[in-house]
């Protein structure tokens, strides 16, 4: 330490007020030398001084002058206490410090004081205050990931030190810019984690647990100065922080290494340090497995932020290459002209650059599923911990990408499933598993994969499996399923997403909460995903969601009625069929009704029904798409099918809100407009009375 | 539209000197800032959106953008024309709400490029006739005819392309 105060004054030396560089070497010795120092009044005079040192740096200092008089005392003051002896704990100056001219208002309180302290600056600089979040929110979400890694083995040197570097960056920063609680929070798991570092605690159980509570909190944080900056509203202090700092602050104090600075330079205690013994992992509750643990530190791939509007230009602009490429390659004028030349080959070229332009401009969108399946481990982990049910997650295909508005609304429904299978998917205790052959902790698994080109994610618990028999007993209870109704297994398992059903005490006798799979499935398929669930009693239970690649392209239907095509998305159709004269029926004159083997459904003209006048009525020739949503169905009567496709869906670039029954666009192979057909609209307007009345009067009129 | 226009020219703030695209409508002339004229393309299929009103004739593919197409004879009530080969579609770009937006023109056909000079400029006369002119940002003498200046954001929004009337206005996903 001795060594590194003498870098420091010879920093000083060579440093002067307005001299950035130099002061910023001063600030960096500092840092540094805060490592040595121990917590306590010193430690606290010496943020202080590099609280003065940042003002100065920043230019916020209100006589630079007198500052720099004070960061001089400052340092004669440590360099005195030094010489006195480290373990003295005693802090000469930093009352002086407190109150030295010009600074009083700006020190402020020891960020020890956590509660004095206030949580937010008076004024702020925004694009700061929102660099800072961002980069807080990156350096938290690392820390979390490298705290499970650390957990499951709590050798792993690098994680801890990663974690240590990101409460180290996030405190600086937020001294820089005045937050006092954060400041105060990450300073003091950052003694915690010295300790740790030292190998003086053992990084695991509650050591670990106040770490991750720490996280927890610092995001919190993060979330209230960024409520702070975009309202100025000052959420209220939370005493829940307070008792963190404290139980922090007790643990650091309970270790005998925490009150004495260690004379020794860290490295060699590294190194003479035995490794934490593994039993010390086992008594953690939960272990996260990372399918790649080495990809994990490999992977820091650098990403920039763009626009989205530009990107979706970007890809739109891609689709007309490929249909501009298709048009050139196709004509026949080419054939003729590039019989065996130069120009086929280029020609061909070009093709294969486009195919791969068109594969990079899908691929914009997507992100990997890993920080979504890092979030669950860590909602695995806690609620572990909370149930006292040791799981072993383990986590596969974090690779795979998925288009990012996907994973924004995939968390609350994996955060549904992962709950519902710790709750009340594994067995209450370790004893139940191992009388039923399994071994004590359960185990979870989160798999992503691809399958006929879409994902599929998959949650399997190695519990108890679903109970049919108490599911349809639940069923017949509640008047969904009629009493002597013989229902397949699969069916049965259905039930469980229907709204209302509360599988929770049924299917484990569990008074737990009744988690709504109900809102699970509706979200999923507001996602054009579906979900089902298969499980085997005893065994366990998995919850497969099959999810789109991504959401700006569809599987649609190609249809014609009269010149225009028009696009029903290929999810909502059940069947095509080519009516016979016979099985139509019209009401009043006007609606139809179209009579499948076993029910009647209403018939929609698109000619009629979107007021197409020049399309005639395709009355024995036509085909009847049946199409179905929410429990609805209805037949749409359309000249020709013309095919099935992929498509990517538009927006018509103006308001479509008066408009019935379409709900997008489509740019067609032959680079046409087409319009996709919004089949809940025109189902709910023959569900409603009111609005068929309006519309089978006026056509779709406005 | 330009708020530092001339006054003198007549009623209405409006035309400014400087460039404008003339396009035709029958035999009368239009004229449309060239700084709002993005592009000029040939007359291509447009895909008609049922339930529009008629003034708005459809949608079409800009490059993979798709944007609403406004019949400019419809928008003025003036006699339908069957399309020739010389009609063509103006794409214009205007700011709405901080946004910039792009919309197709149908017109009869473009003329020219003319720099028109502050002396031209004339302001709007009233009619009783019931002629749109508020649309028409002011008038241009260039003998040996007139060309009317066009205000595109008056044009624009008075098409409810945006805001349509929400008397079957039922949002729905």
């Amino acid at each position: 330490m001795k060594e590194k105060l003498d870098r420091l004054s010879e920093a000083f030396v060579l440093a002067e007020v307005g001299d950035p560089e130099g002061l910023k070497d001063l600030l960096l010795r500092l840092d540094d030398l805060l490592q040595d120092v121990p917590p306590g009044s010193m430690r606290d005079a010496a943020s202080a001084l590099g609280r003065l040192l940042e003002d100065l740096i920043l230019g916020k200092a209100s006589d630079p002058a007198r500052s720099w008089q004070a960061v001089e005392k400052e340092i004669a003051a440590l360099q005195e206490w030094a010489a006195a002896g480290a373990g003295a704990g005693q802090a000469p100056l930093s009352s002086r410090v407190q109150t030295a001219p010009g600074d009083s208002e700006r020190a402020g309180a020891p960020p020890s004081a956590s509660a004095a302290v206030p949580l937010f600056p008076a004024e702020f600089d925004a694009e700061l205050l929102g660099g800072f979040i961002l980069e807080a929110r990156e350096h938290l979400d690392a820390a979390d990931v490298q705290l499970l890694a650390l957990e499951s083995d709590p050798a792993n040197l690098e994680a801890l030190h990663t974690v240590f570097r990101a409460f180290h960056t996030i405190k600086g920063a937020a001294s820089c810019l005045d937050l006092g609680a954060m400041q105060a929070l990450a300073h003091e798991t950052e003694n915690l984690l010295d300790l740790a570092r030292r190998g003086s605690i053992p990084m695991a159980d509650r050591a670990i647990d106040l770490v991750f509570a720490s996280v927890d909190a610092m995001k919190c944080l993060t979330a209230d100065v960024e409520t702070y900056m975009k309202t100025s509203a000052v959420p209220p202090p939370d005493p829940a922080l307070e008792a963190l700092i404290v139980r922090i602050r007790e643990t650091v104090a309970s270790n005998p290494n925490g009150k004495i600075a260690p004379a020794s330079p860290a490295p060699s205690l590294r190194g003479a340090e035995e490794p934490p013994l593994p039993s010390e992992a086992d008594s953690a509750s939960s272990v996260h497995v990372f399918s790649k643990p080495e990809e994990d530190r490999i992977s820091v791939k650098e990403s920039i932020r763009v626009d989205a509007n530009r990107l979706d230009r970007l890809v739109d602009l891609i689709g007309e290459l490929v249909i501009a490429e298709s048009m050139v390659s196709q004509s026949g004028e080419l054939r003729v002209l590039a019989a065996g030349g130069v120009l086929s080959k280029s020609v061909s070229q070009l093709g294969k650059i486009t195919r791969e332009l068109q594969e990079m401009g899908m691929s914009l969108r997507m992100v990997p599923v890993r920080p979504l399946f890092q979030k669950m481990a860590r909602l695995a982990r806690d609620l572990s911990r909370k149930l006292t049910k040791p799981i072993e997650f383990v986590t596969s295909g974090e690779e795979i990408e998925i288009d990012k508005a996907i994973v924004n609304c995939m968390a609350d429904a994996l955060v549904h499933i992962i709950r519902n299978a710790l709750d009340h998917g594994i067995e209450e205790s370790a004893d139940a598993r191992l009388r039923a052959g399994k071994s004590g902790s359960g185990r979870i698994e989160l798999r992503a994969l691809h399958r006929e080109g879409s994902i599929v994610i998959e949650v399997q618990d190695d519990g108890r499996g679903l109970d049919p028999e108490a599911i349809l007993k639940k069923g017949i209870e509640k008047g969904i399923v009629r009493r002597g109704e013989s229902l397949s297994e699969q069916e049965i398992f259905k039930l469980i997403f229907l709204p209302g059903f509360s599988t929770a005490k049924v299917v484990t006798e569990l008074s737990g909460r009744g988690v709504g799979l109900d809102v699970v499935k509706t979200s999923v398929e507001a996602l054009r995903g579906r979900i089902e669930v298969q499980s085997e009693r005893g065994l366990g239970t998995t919850f497969r969601l099959r999810l789109p690649l991504t959401l700006a392209i569809i599987d649609g239907m190609v249809i014609r009625a009269g010149h225009e095509r028009y696009v029903v998305p290929t999810l909502s159709i059940t069947r095509l069929v080519r009516p016979d004269p016979g099985q139509r029926c019209t009401i009043m004159d006007r609606d139809e009704m179209l009579s499948l083997q076993d029910e009647l459904v209403p018939l929609f003209r698109l000619g009629r029904l979107l007021d197409i006048t020049e399309a005639g009525e395709p009355t024995v020739a036509g085909v009847a798409v049946v199409v179905e949503d929410a429990g609805r169905r209805a037949a749409v009567m359309a000249d020709e099918v013309l095919g099935q496709q992929q498509i990517v869906i538009k927006s018509l670039g103006m308001n479509l809100e008066g408009v019935r029954g379409i709900s997008g666009g489509v740019i067609l192979p032959d680079g046409q407009v087409g319009l996709i057909l919004d089949v809940n609209g025109l189902l709910a307007s023959r569900t409603e009375p009111v609005v068929l009345a309006a519309g089978s009067g006026a056509g779709s009129g406005t | 539209m330009n708020e530092n226009a001339t006054k003198d020219t007549g009623a209405r703030p409006g035309a400014s000197p400087g460039k404008y695209l003339t396009f035709g409508l029958g035999d009368e002339v239009y004229g449309l800032e060239i700084l709002k004229v993005q592009e000029i393309i040939g007359l291509m299929r447009v895909t008609r959106v049922p339930g529009l009103p008629d003034v708005i004739r459809g949608v079409l593919n800009l490059r993979g953008k798709v944007i609403p197409v406004i019949d400019l004879r419809r928008k003025f009530s003036m006699e339908a024309r069957v399309d020739t080969e010389r009609t063509c579609i103006v794409v214009v770009r205007v700011l709405r709400e901080g946004q910039g937006v792009t919309v197709g023109l149908i017109v009869d056909d473009v003329r020219e490029v003319l720099a028109i000079t502050e002396n031209q400029l004339e302001g709007v006369p009233k009619f009783t006739s019931g002629a749109e002119t508020a649309f028409l940002l002011g008038m241009a003498k260039l003998s040996p005819r007139v060309v009317m200046l066009l205000d595109v954001d008056q044009i624009l929004s008075s098409t409810e392309l945006w805001s349509l009337p929400s008397t079957l206005g039922q949002p729905r996903g």
